[in-house]
């Protein structure tokens, strides 16, 4: 067979999208956007992490039209974000300048400034809440006040690695003011920077970086159990400076989640000096949003690249790198089902030729 | 005022005074439009704290206006979408530049002061509410 049809789908495929798009109103009611934006918080961070690409209005649009498919509404997020010119990039934004609406640490009981929940499911029952079911149209339950302290500034919160080096327990690592590379204007190449990684991995895919750090720490990579020095979730500002004489311009906040995570000291058998020259080392994670599992693993892997095992998968920067890309990994796997007539009958016709000449 | 702290609290604390404010006195002062509220990204630039290293962390949606009077340009610049905010704040940086409406301004600046104080102030007491108090392990 020398020809294959390409042509004459164009029917099909129109009623294909027509149906895909009344599906979703088929069985209900339509949701406004706004609910979503207001409802489902967390997907909208995933999303707008994994797209990398802040704003909650166009995440909670993404959402609608892909009907909660993660994988499409990235897509639809990263597209969005093709089409839109980059103006600016923003001075250098610093954590230790968030406004803390959630803070813990998991390694110290009593830290500077106190451990601060914030709001949390850590400590709901997962049990379904039937009373759900039924529209509310605010908070049933109020929080209990207490007083506090005068003039606490949650934007002005120590971080717990600042009370480590005041012990001698951690090396704070001269600033390095080189400009980071930047993957979206020129693909990784291995082996990758530090500016690289760090990027790929907060734009990951939550699930796929939090299977890899889980591999990692469970026994395929540095096989122990990290300790999180700290973790903390509030609101970022951003400023610009535009470059006229008149000083930064504050644009607006974002929500970012950051971890530390002390990790233990790979290079402790390198030391001839003993325990005495043991020093804490840090797995950093960094994301948009509320998405504290996936930046925790972030901070595993990050660790793992920077102190590779030898032989061991996760450590391989472009085994991770290359495969925890949303719309890199879904793409690919997606792609599949799609028409490969002309190269599926090219291998059907060599095995046809190959078993006649055998005949 | 620095324009970092004016920007900040006109953004946060006062949308509806900047646009009363730029209705009141656009008339009041010729410009050019240089580029009407148009959408666009600001990369994020961000420290890290193991190494203390630079990398970018993903890109923020904004809504940037231009306007000019002689040689001066006013800069309007948003976080998401918002064309009208965008609009005001190009026209807020303008008049400070050129030293126009200052006195206006700065009163409402003054008084969105306040609210941004309360403002934080609500908030913090808020959170602090989930601040845990080991002490009452000892109870």
């Amino acid at each position: 067979m020398g020809y294959v049809a390409v042509k004459g789908g164009a029917h099909a495929i129109n009623n294909s999208v027509i149906l895909y798009k009344n599906r979703r109103l088929e069985n209900g009611a339509d949701i406004e956007v706004e609910s979503i934006k207001t409802n489902m918080r967390q997907l909208i961070n995933q999303v707008m992490s994994e797209a990398s690409f802040y704003d909650r209005d166009t995440a909670a649009l993404a959402i609608k039209q892909a009907e909660g498919n993660m994988e499409e509404a990235v897509f639809l997020m990263r597209a969005h974000r093709s089409t839109l010119p980059r103006l600016y990039y923003s001075t250098v934004t610093d954590t230790r300048e968030m406004f803390v609406e959630r803070r813990v640490s998991a390694s110290f009981k009593d830290i500077p400034g106190g451990q601060i929940l914030g709001a949390s499911p850590d400590f709901t029952h997962r049990l379904l809440d039937d009373a759900l079911k039924e529209s509310a149209d605010g908070p049933k339950e109020t929080i209990e006040y207490k007083e506090v302290p005068f003039n606490y500034e949650l934007d002005k919160l120590p971080k717990v690695i600042d009370y480590l080096e005041g012990e001698g327990l951690f090396v704070r690592e001269e600033e390095n003011n080189d400009e980071p590379d930047d993957i979206t204007k020129k693909a990784i190449e291995y082996p990758s920077t530090r500016s690289q990684r760090l990027q790929a991995l907060t734009r990951g895919q939550t699930g796929a970086v939090t299977s890899l750090g889980y591999a990692e720490i469970r026994g395929y990579g540095i096989s122990a159990h990290p300790n999180i020095g700290e973790c903390r979730v509030g609101q970022q500002p951003v400023h610009i400076d535009p470059d006229d004489d008149y000083g930064e311009y504050f644009i607006g906040d974002f929500e970012v989640t950051e971890i530390d995570a002390f990790m233990p000291d790979l290079d402790e058998d390198d030391s001839d000096a003993g325990d005495k020259d043991l020093m804490i080392k840090i797995g950093y994670g960094l994301v948009f949003g509320q998405n504290e599992t996936k930046a925790i693993a972030m901070s595993v892997l990050d660790y793992s690249l920077e102190h590779p095992v030898p032989g061991v998968a996760t450590s391989d920067d472009e085994f991770v790198l290359y495969h925890i890309d949303s719309v890199e990994s879904t793409g690919f796997i997606s792609h599949l089902k799609l028409p490969h007539y002309v190269t599926f009958q090219s291998k059907l016709d060599r095995m046809r030729q190959s078993k006649g000449e055998q005949e | 005022m620095h324009r970092k702290e004016w920007t900040r609290i006109f953004t946060k604390y006062g949308r509806s005074e900047a646009l009363d404010f730029y209705n009141r006195f656009k008339g009041s002062l010729e410009f050019d439009i240089i580029s009407e509220p148009e959408e666009g990204l600001v990369m994020v630039k961000t420290r890290e704290h193991a190494r203390n290293t630079l990398f970018y962390m993903g890109e923020v949606l904004v809504t940037e206006s231009k306007i000019r009077h002689g040689s001066t340009v006013g800069l309007g610049l948003v976080k998401g979408t918002d064309p009208g905010l965008s609009e005001a704040m190009a026209f807020i940086d303008l008049s400070f530049k050129l030293d126009k409406f200052t006195a206006e301004l700065n009163d409402i600046l003054k008084s969105l002061k306040d609210i941004e104080a309360k403002s934080i102030a609500g908030r913090t007491e808020k959170i602090l509410q989930t601040k845990v108090s080991f002490d009452m392990m000892n109870d």
